[in-house]
C-alpha cells in the first residue's frame, strides 16, 4: 500500500517540495551561516539592489539580504503552518469523533460549539485576540489560528465518525465488552487517518497563509522573520511601485510552493482512499490500448 | 380504533403468560440459560411534519434456550427475528418484558452488561462487516481474551488463541491469525467470528442468520460447527434463519415468527411433518425441494400466483395478522387475535381452526390449493 502511494508522482513531486521546505526551516541558521549571510544585517552600500552579484536574490530597503530572509523565514512560517495545523487538527479530532461515536447529548452538546466556532468571523476574531494579547509571538499565532480553524474538520470527522460507529464490528467489539475510549480510538479513529492526513495539510496551507495574511495586516512580532513579514514590509514600503519584485516575489513563490505540494500530497492521500481516483497501473493502460488496436484494425478489415 | 385492539391483544397476551405460569413453566429449574420472557418493541419513527408512528417490531415473544439445545427462530424478512435477537444480545432494551439469565432479570448497569456478555454472544449476519477491516485476526481474538480472560498471561492468550482458531477449523493458525479480514473467504471470516465469540467462553451463542451471506458450499459446513459446539461444549443456540431446510437440519427445535408474533412452536419433525398454523405451512411448501419435480411444483403453486406479503408493522391487521394471506380466514380471525392452543409435547400455535375444530383442513390440502379455491368461491370457507 505504502509503495503505492509512493508511486504517484503528484506524492513524490510533493513531498519532495514539503521535505525540501522542511530542511529550510531545521538547517536554516546553519545554511545562511555556512554562506556569510545574515537575516538582520543592514548592508548600506547595497540598498534595494537587484538580485546578482553579492546578493544572489538581491537586497531590500533596508539593505537586508533578501535570500537570507527567505530561509529564515521558512523557519517561522513552516513552525506556525505546523503549531498551528496540530493544534486545529488535533481539536478537530477530540471534537468531531466523540460527537459522532457517542451521539445523543454528547453530539449535542459538541456539535453546538462546532457549529459555533463555525460561524464565527473567525478573521475579525482573530484580529481583536491578537490585538489584546499584547506582544504577539509566532506561538501565539500558531495557537490562535489552530484554535479558531478546527471547526470544519471537526464536523466532517463527525460525519464519518457517526457512520462507523454504527457498522457491525464496532457493536460486535462493544458487545465483547471494550470500553468506550477504546473503541472510538482504536476500532473508530483507524478508519479516519486518510480523513484526517489530508485535513493536516490543509490546515498547514491554511496556516501557513493565515500567518502571511495576519502578518501582511500588520498582526505579528515585528521581529521575527516569516514570510508574511517580509510580504508585509516589501507593502509598506511599496516595493510594488518602486519594482523590487525580488523583495516580495521570492517569499510569495515559497507560499504558494507549500501550498501546491501539500495539495499534490493530498491527491494522493485521497487515492488511497478512492481507489476509482486511482491512475491505471502502465501495464494496464498498455493492454487496453493493444485491445483497442486490435479492435480498431479487425474493424477496419471486415470493412 | 387500532390502539383500542391492541390495547385488547396486550391483556390477552398478557393473560396467557399467567396461563403458562400457573402450570409452572418458566422457572430456573428447569434449566433454561436464557430466557426472554413475553418482550416487545416498539420503534418510534418521526416522520415528515413531526408525525410519529409506533413501529411494532416484536410483539409478546417468549423465546426459552436450553445448554445443548439449538431453537430455530424461523420467519420471512421483516418478522422481527432480528429485532429479538438484537434484545437478546441487549442492543435494544425490550419495551415490555423482560429478559431473564438464568432466571434472574437482566439490568441495565456497565457491569451488569458486561456480565450479561460475558455468556451471550451474537453472531452477526453479515461477516464482511462485523470485522474491523483494519485489525488482524489475532488482534480480534486477543481482545476478547484480554476482557474476559484477564488471568491469562501473553502465552497463555497465544495458546488460546492457536486453540481457538482451531477450534473452528481454521488451520494452520499461526497463519491465519496474521491475516487481515480481506485476505479470508466469507467463511473464513464467519469462522474468525465464531472463535471471537467462543473466546469469551458463552453459555449461549445467539446466531443471527449467519449463514445466509455465505456461497451454498460451505453453509453445511458452517452449520456442522454450530452441531459440534452444541454437542461438545453444551452451549445453547438460537438460530435465526429464513431458510426452513437448514433449520431442519440443524436444530431441535423450531418458532416460527409473523409479523412481530410468535404464531407456533414445537419440536422440529412434528413442526415440519405436520404444521399447525397456515403461516408455517406457507413456509415449508415454499421452501424448494429438490425431490420435488418441475410438475409437481407447477402443480403445487398453479392457480396461487399471489402469495401475498407480509403486513405493515406501523398499522398491523386487526385480528390474526395472517388472515389478509389466510386461505382458511374466518369472521374471528378477522376481529380477534387467536388465542395459543397446546397441542402435546410442547408444540402449540396460534389459530382459530383449532379452536373452531378445523385443524384437520390444515393436513387435507395444500396453502396454494386452498387459496386457489378460496378464490373460486368468496367468503365460502366461512
Amino acid at each position: 500500500m505504502s509503495t503505492g502511494f509512493l508511486a504517484s508522482w503528484k506524492v513524490r513531486t510533493g513531498l519532495a517540495v514539503l521535505t525540501f521546505f522542511m530542511l529550510l526551516a531545521l538547517l536554516g541558521p546553519w545554511l545562511t551561516e555556512l554562506l556569510g549571510l545574515d537575516p538582520r544585517a543592514n548592508d548600506t552600500s547595497a540598498i534595494a539592489q537587484p538580485p546578482g552579484g553579492e546578493h544572489l536574490l538581491g537586497t531590500d530597503q533596508f539593505g537586508q539580504d533578501v535570500l537570507a530572509q527567505v530561509v529564515a523565514g521558512a523557519r517561522g512560517s513552516m513552525y506556525v503552518g505546523l503549531v498551528g495545523a496540530l493544534v486545529g487538527t488535533a481539536m478537530a479530532i477530540l471534537v468531531g469523533v466523540p460527537a459522532g461515536y457517542y451521539g445523543g447529548r454528547v453530539d449535542g452538546a459538541l456539535n453546538f460549539l462546532t457549529n459555533l466556532f463555525l460561524v464565527l468571523p473567525v478573521l475579525p476574531l482573530i484580529l481583536i485576540v491578537a490585538g489584546y494579547l499584547q506582544g504577539t509571538g509566532l506561538t501565539t499565532i500558531a495557537l490562535i489560528i489552530g484554535f479558531f480553524g478546527w471547526s470544519g474538520g471537526a464536523r466532517t470527522l463527525r460525519a464519518q465518525a457517526l457512520s462507523i460507529a454504527h457498522r457491525d464490528f464496532v457493536r460486535a467489539m462493544r458487545m465483547l465488552g471494550e470500553k468506550g475510549r477504546r473503541l472510538v480510538f482504536f476500532e473508530v479513529l483507524p478508519h479516519l487517518t486518510g480523513l484526517i492526513a489530508s485535513m493536516f495539510l490543509h490546515a498547514m496551507i491554511g496556516a501557513v497563509m493565515a500567518e502571511a495574511g495576519l502578518a501582511f495586516l500588520g498582526i505579528s512580532d515585528s521581529s521575527a522573520i516569516s514570510w508574511g513579514t517580509m510580504i508585509q514590509s516589501a507593502q509598506q514600503q511599496s516595493a510594488v511601485l518602486r519594482g523590487l519584485w525580488w523583495w516580495f516575489v521570492p517569499p510569495g513563490l515559497c507560499i504558494a510552493l507549500i501550498g501546491t505540494a501539500a495539495a499534490l500530497v493530498n491527491f494522493g492521500v485521497d487515492e488511497l482512499a478512492n481507489p476509482k481516483l486511482r491512475a491505471a497501473r502502465p501495464v494496464s493502460v498498455r493492454r487496453a490500448k493493444r485491445l483497442a488496436r486490435a479492435a480498431a484494425t479487425t474493424g477496419g478489415g471486415s470493412r | 380504533m387500532s390502539d383500542l385492539l391492541h390495547g385488547v391483544t396486550g391483556e390477552e397476551a398478557g393473560e396467557e403468560v399467567s396461563v403458562t405460569d400457573r402450570h409452572g413453566a418458566p422457572s430456573p429449574d428447569e434449566g433454561y440459560v436464557l430466557e426472554a420472557r413475553d418482550v416487545s418493541k416498539h420503534f418510534t419513527v418521526r416522520g415528515t411534519l413531526g408525525r410519529t408512528s409506533v413501529v411494532r417490531a416484536v410483539e409478546h415473544a417468549t423465546v426459552r434456550l436450553k445448554p445443548g439445545r439449538i431453537l430455530a427462530l424461523v420467519g420471512e424478512s421483516g418478522s422481527g427475528k432480528t429485532t429479538l435477537a438484537r434484545m437478546l444480545a441487549r442492543f435494544h432494551e425490550p419495551t415490555e418484558g423482560e429478559i431473564l439469565l438464568r432466571g434472574e432479570p437482566v439490568r441495565g448497569s456497565r457491569r451488569e452488561r458486561r456480565a450479561y456478555h460475558s455468556e451471550v454472544q451474537l453472531i452477526f449476519q453479515d461477516p464482511f462487516g462485523s470485522l474491523n477491516p483494519l485489525h488482524r485476526v489475532r488482534y480480534n481474538l486477543d481482545r476478547a481474551l484480554r476482557l474476559h480472560q484477564p488471568q491469562l498471561d501473553r502465552a497463555g492468550r497465544d495458546r488460546r488463541i492457536t486453540e481457538l482458531l482451531e477450534r473452528v477449523s481454521l488451520t494452520p493458525a499461526a497463519e491465519f491469525a496474521a491475516k487481515f479480514p480481506h485476505e479470508l473467504s466469507g467463511g473464513q471470516r464467519q469462522r474468525v467470528v465464531i472463535a471471537r465469540a467462543l473466546a469469551v467462553e458463552p453459555k449461549v451463542l445467539l446466531g443471527d442468520e449467519p449463514i445466509s451471506m455465505l456461497d451454498v458450499s460451505i453453509r453445511l459446513e458452517m452449520l456442522n460447527l454450530l452441531q459440534r459446539l452444541r454437542a461438545e461444549d453444551g452451549l445453547a443456540l438460537l438460530y435465526i434463519t429464513h431458510d426452513i431446510a437448514s433449520a431442519r437440519y440443524l436444530c431441535d427445535e423450531i418458532a416460527v415468527m409473523y409479523a412481530g408474533q410468535m404464531v407456533e412452536s414445537g419440536p422440529k419433525e412434528e413442526v415440519i411433518a405436520a404444521p399447525q398454523h397456515p403461516y408455517t405451512k406457507l413456509l415449508i411448501e415454499s421452501s424448494p425441494d429438490p425431490e420435488r419435480g418441475v410438475e409437481d411444483r407447477e402443480a403445487l403453486f398453479a392457480g396461487a400466483d399471489e402469495l401475498g406479503e407480509p403486513p405493515s408493522l406501523i398499522d398491523p391487521p386487526a385480528g390474526c395478522r395472517f388472515h389478509p394471506r389466510c386461505p382458511f380466514a374466518m369472521q374471528e380471525c378477522r376481529e380477534q387475535e387467536p388465542p395459543r392452543t397446546e397441542l402435546g409435547g410442547g408444540h402449540w400455535a396460534k389459530c382459530w381452526l383449532h379452536t373452531k375444530g378445523r385443524a384437520g383442513e390444515l393436513a387435507a390440502t395444500t396453502h396454494a390449493e386452498a387459496t386457489a379455491a378460496r378464490r373460486r368461491t368468496p367468503e365460502g370457507a366461512s
